[in-house]
């Protein structure tokens, strides 16, 4: 430890004990707690600090405080005020099914997701997240009921005190996400939803927010979160650019990304009350962009601060060798990565292995990608490892931060101005590659064979991480579609551009459902080219399939 | 600190009304599934827990734009033992192989699940089960049960309980209260600055009668409290003016005025801001509900012709019955009668499973559920519904003839009465028309008659039970020609 660092546990040290010193039980009280088996444990002050409201009178809270005071006094950890809501396996089905969002809309997606989560619960036989924690300000943590008091330890320093810095200190939440506000507005996205549901009718707005759905992923700005609620000005319309060497002048759109605000400020015939909602839907999905985008460093880094604070609290004597028996056990649960061809029996009803034809017992893979708990972790942890017991390797590969004398600086840097891919281009050391012994396939449709591109040797280290970080690349995942041309002064008819990265297709089937879906409420037609990074188009869609004939008689196509 | 909230006593209602969207969305399929999971004679499953619904998935699909097969597609993962650099092995059939299948890809574990099964809540089956089908002449009497009583917000009251403080009209009656109460003092302060102003306005090197104009004029029209301080503002400029030319006398009166004034004020101001008498609480009133409540009557023939096969079909025709008014009506009551020669009340278990022998006297079931009604439901109180099942059988057609006219004048009365012949599938077929029976017969000008009221109809198997079921209840065909035509077909055959 380096002397600041003792010197700021020292100081935590004393918070901690001349807090526990109010209470009847003292520094025995998280142990007493575990032996009950009782998070609700009665927490009684001492005569003299019966009255006094800033001290907790609730286990949890009394918890909660505590990890704040190692985290702010120690390590210098900001966050947000924190929300504990205690829910049932019922009610975390629930939350599972609106996707982080509390207090979401209607619509009958969320009831299927609701079922999907609750047979999936079912099947696994009761494994459920121990917590959701959500982006807003105050941090709104949601643990279960049956968690024993050692997880809800676990479930504190990881949620309230780990993934809040996250959301206040990563430069992504900080700029795509408006904390204080987002719970307000989906509220009051609810409200909307209601009042249109019994103005203009249920079904017609489910299909709007199907439609809302469908490009959902498509409705983010990506450049600033400043510029929201642009509505089209008259002085917007006379500036807007023409393309003059097209003979029908399109208004050229500049690569708008966000499809949703795009057609809900420019579709021909909208009716108000459907643009109002498709903005406000757009608003609430920017919420996740940063999500998606941080999940291995986000997640690495709750991990990394239970697993430091749980250790902090043995240290101080808080919790006995039992809770840190459970403690590992669960953190174990939780980490696990099992290998790429890692597989298990499949059993029937009665617990016996199942024979396949060719009479071995049939096998399912258990590998589901890369566990970004587990990665996240890992390279958190071999930061701090760099910074204080680097090797000759370290020194070469991170002249900047080995041996560093403050690992916890070199760490919220890390946290602060990262998102995965960059993380992983900037930090993945051969260390943990090594340890992860990790590869890389190249499954190219123009060759007619798998190959090992990359393994964990010097050779294959810088390869590996290219390959991570571009998986971990909101482009990999979500198709990048842009809004190209408008065509106000002719049919009307709306071009989307695809462009195409590493030659990898639309699913067709799909994009054709979704087209229709913005054929339904574009009201004209909707285009989608598929441009190469050259420049070349080589597939098009449309809906409708064909532009509509011009023709005198509106039954007889028009043959001449 | 951290708030701590424990929600687990809210329930998990935040999520019914999305899967009452989910399910109103598949309405049609849910119903013809339900229809079909009936006809496969898992009537039984009826109200004994959750049933298995299946939907096409491709119905609730939600689509979204994500890349397809083909391409370049490279992916990193753990756990390497053997593979070295630039190793090559053939792709896996079915082209993705290794690479990890995309949202759209079928699943990977071969199972290509194109069916999204869940399970529908007794409540939610039996909703959709009955939900296009109405209960006869239900509305025809919502008594009000004196017993049950409940409490209802009348108005508000003086006193109550610190819980049930309106906050709103308490305000009101405080800001009122409030008003009234400085109306007084602000009378009596305009009041003293008249005085003042009389006494002082002398002085003034002009016309007194001018002057009391242009004062006039210059408080008209000003409210309470906008005069009191224009008038406040006059009298202060004069005592600035005239404080040193007035005589001792006067500045003596003034003083006093202003003695009184600060006293005035000092008590408007001391007015408590609140008081007892302005608090309002809400008040609940004790009153009676009005309550749906029904009686059905089952009677059922338990002489040795009604084998255990017509028993069972019977049996769920009940079960289906019981379960409708169930949905239609808080409370229902069910008396079973059985009867062969004499009819007795007995208990369901009996009712069902004990054999007796003797013979058919139909009657004395129907002049059993009459007494029984007369007896313990008031008509005023509760909806009557009687259902008799039989095989059809009775001594006599005149007994035949004084059941019709029981009926008859029970109907006057009752809501619905259903009959039901069960037969066997070994029944008697006279030149391949099934034999009617004495019962039917008798009844049958009933139909026409009590249209809507008196229903009939015939089951063989179990599978006639729900459209005879249907039949009775279909929202549009309370009527005898839609019965004909349910039987057309066997007639013909």
């Amino acid at each position: 430890m380096t002397k600041l660092l003792e010197k700021n546990h020292q100081r935590a040290k004393e918070k901690i004990d001349a807090l526990l010193n109010n209470y009847e039980e003292g520094r025995d009280i998280f142990k007493n707690a575990a032996k009950a088996n009782k998070w609700d444990y009665p927490v009684n002050k001492k005569e003299h600090a019966k009255d006094d409201p800033t001290l907790p009178d609730n286990w949890l809270d009394l918890v909660e405080t505590v990890f704040r005071i190692l985290a702010e006094e120690k390590y210098g950890l900001e966050t947000y005020h924190n929300h504990i809501e205690i829910i049932t396996a019922n009610q975390m089905l629930d939350s599972y099914a609106s996707v982080g969002m509390p207090e979401s809309y209607e619509h009958w997606s969320f009831g299927k997701r609701r079922i999907v989560e609750e047979q999936k619960y079912k099947q696994q036989g009761g494994g459920l997240a121990f917590e959701i924690v959500i982006n807003t300000d105050p941090a709104i943590a949601y643990c279960m009921k049956s968690n024993t008091p050692l997880m809800q330890m676990l479930v504190i320093a990881h949620a309230s005190i780990g993934h809040n810095n996250f959301f206040k200190e990563n430069c992504m939440f900080k700029q795509f996400t408006e904390a204080d506000n987002i719970r307000w507005r989906i509220r009051d996205l609810r409200k909307t939803v209601q009042e249109c549901g019994e103005k203009y009718g249920l079904e017609e707005v489910e299909k709007l927010l199907d439609m809302c759905h469908a490009v959902g992923m498509h409705a983010v700005d990506h450049y600033t979160k400043k510029n929201k609620g642009r509505t089209r000005t008259l002085q917007d319309q006379f500036e807007q650019s023409v393309d003059k060497d097209d003979p029908e002048k399109p208004i050229i759109v500049d690569s708008e990304s966000n499809l949703l605000t795009y057609i809900a400020d420019n579709a021909p015939h909208l009716p108000d009350w459907k643009r109002d909602i498709m903005r406000k839907v757009a608003y609430t999905r920017q919420y996740f962009y940063p999500q998606a985008q941080t999940k291995v460093m986000n997640e690495g880094w709750a991990s990394f601060w239970h697993y430091t604070l749980l250790h902090d609290m043995s240290d101080l004597d808080l919790i006995d060798a039992g809770m840190m028996q459970e403690f590992f056990a669960a953190h174990a649960q939780v980490l696990f990565q099992p290998d790429f061809d890692a597989a298990v029996y499949v059993l029937d009803k009665e617990g016996k292995p199942v024979i396949g034809p060719d009479g071995k017992p049939k096998t399912r893979s258990i590998y589901n990608g890369i566990n970004p708990y587990t990665m996240g972790f890992a390279m958190f942890e071999d930061i701090k490892r760099i910074c204080e017991e680097p090797t000759e390797e370290d020194y070469e590969k991170f002249p900047d931060i080995a041996g560093s004398q403050d690992w916890v600086s070199v760490l919220k840097h890390a946290m602060e101005n990262f998102k995965d891919d960059t993380f992983f281009l900037q930090y993945l050391s051969p260390k943990v590659i090594r340890d992860f012994k990790l590869f890389a396939v190249n499954d190219d449709d123009e060759n007619d064979y798998i190959e090992i591109s990359a393994i964990h040797t010097p050779k294959g280290y810088q390869k590996i991480r290219e390959v991570l970080a571009n998986n971990h690349r909101l482009s990999s995942f979500v198709p990048n579609l842009t809004v190209e041309r408008f065509y106000e002064s002719t049919d009307r008819r709306l071009v989307i551009h695809h462009r195409i990265k590493d030659r990898q297709p639309l699913d067709e089937k799909d994009a054709d459902l979704v087209l229709r879906h913005l054929y339904s409420v574009w009201g004209h037609r909707v285009v989608l080219k598929s441009v190469t990074p050259e420049g070349e188009v080589i597939k098009e869609m449309s809906c409708p399939s064909k532009p509509r004939m011009k023709t005198s008689n509106n039954n007889q196509p028009n043959f001449i | 600190m951290a708030t701590v909230i424990d929600r687990t006593q809210e329930g998990n209602e935040r999520f019914t009304s999305s899967r009452q969207r989910f399910l109103e969305k598949n309405k049609k399929k849910i119903k013809k599934a339900i229809d079909k999971q009936i006809a496969n004679s898992g009537i039984k499953d009826i109200g004994s827990g959750d049933i298995d619904i299946s939907l096409p998935e491709d119905s609730i699909y939600e689509p979204t734009f994500h890349h397809g097969r083909g391409g370049k597609k490279e992916d990193v993962r753990p756990g390497n033992k053997t593979f070295k650099q630039n190793d090559r092995f053939q792709r896996p059939p079915g082209g993705g192989g290794q690479g990890q299948p995309g949202p759209g890809d079928p699943s990977n574990d071969g199972e290509g699940e194109d069916e999204f099964i869940f399970t529908l809540t007794e409540e939610e089956f039996l909703q959709y089960l009955y939900s296009d089908l109405a209960l006869p002449n239900m509305d025809k009497k919502k008594g009000q049960s004196s017993k049950i009583t409940e409490f209802q917000r009348e108005g508000f009251a003086k006193q109550g309980r610190d819980s049930q403080i309106d906050f709103q009209r308490s305000k009101q009656h405080q800001i009122a209260r409030m008003g009234g109460m400085n109306k007084n003092y602000n009378k009596k302060i305009i009041q003293a600055l008249r005085e003042q102003w009389n006494i002082l306005v002398p002085y003034k090197d002009s016309d007194i009668a001018k002057e009391q104009d242009d004062l006039e004029g210059s408080l008209k029209g000003l409210k309470l409290n906008p005069r009191l301080k224009k008038l406040d503002e006059i009298v202060g400029s004069l005592k600035a003016e005239f404080a040193d030319a007035a005589s001792p006398e006067d500045v003596e009166k003034v003083q006093e005025l202003d003695e009184k004034i600060a006293a005035l004020q000092g008590r408007a101001d001391n007015i408590p801001k609140w008081n007892e008498m302005d608090l309002r609480y809400r008040y609940y009133e004790e009153k009676p509900v009005p309550i749906s409540q029904a009686v059905m009557f089952c009677m059922m023939d338990v002489s040795g012709s009604m084998d255990e096969h017509r028993k069972a079909n019977a049996k769920l025709f009940y079960m289906l019955l019981y379960r409708f008014l169930k949905q239609n009506y808080e409370e229902v009551d069910i008396v079973f009668i059985r009867h062969t020669e004499v009819a007795e009340e007995v208990d369901e278990e009996t009712f069902f499973y004990d054999r007796q022998s003797g013979g058919t006297v139909v009657s004395t079931a129907i002049e059993k559920m009459k007494e029984i009604m007369l007896e313990r439901y008031p008509l005023n109180e509760w909806n009557i519904y009687g259902a008799q099942a039989s095989d059809g059988e009775n001594w006599g057609r005149e007994d035949s003839n004084y059941c019709v006219s029981l009926i008859e004048e029970l109907l006057q009365d009752i809501q619905a009465y259903f009959y039901t012949e069960v037969k066997s599938p070994t029944s008697q077929h006279h030149m391949g028309v099934h034999s009617r029976q004495v019962l039917w017969e008798a009844y049958e000008p009933l139909v026409e008659k009590y249209k809507g009221q008196f229903f009939m109809g015939e089951i063989d198997q179990k599978s006639d039970i729900w459209p005879v079921f249907r039949e009775f209840f279909g929202k549009k065909n309370h009527t005898q020609t839609s019965l004909n035509a349910l039987f057309a077909p066997k007639l013909a055959a």
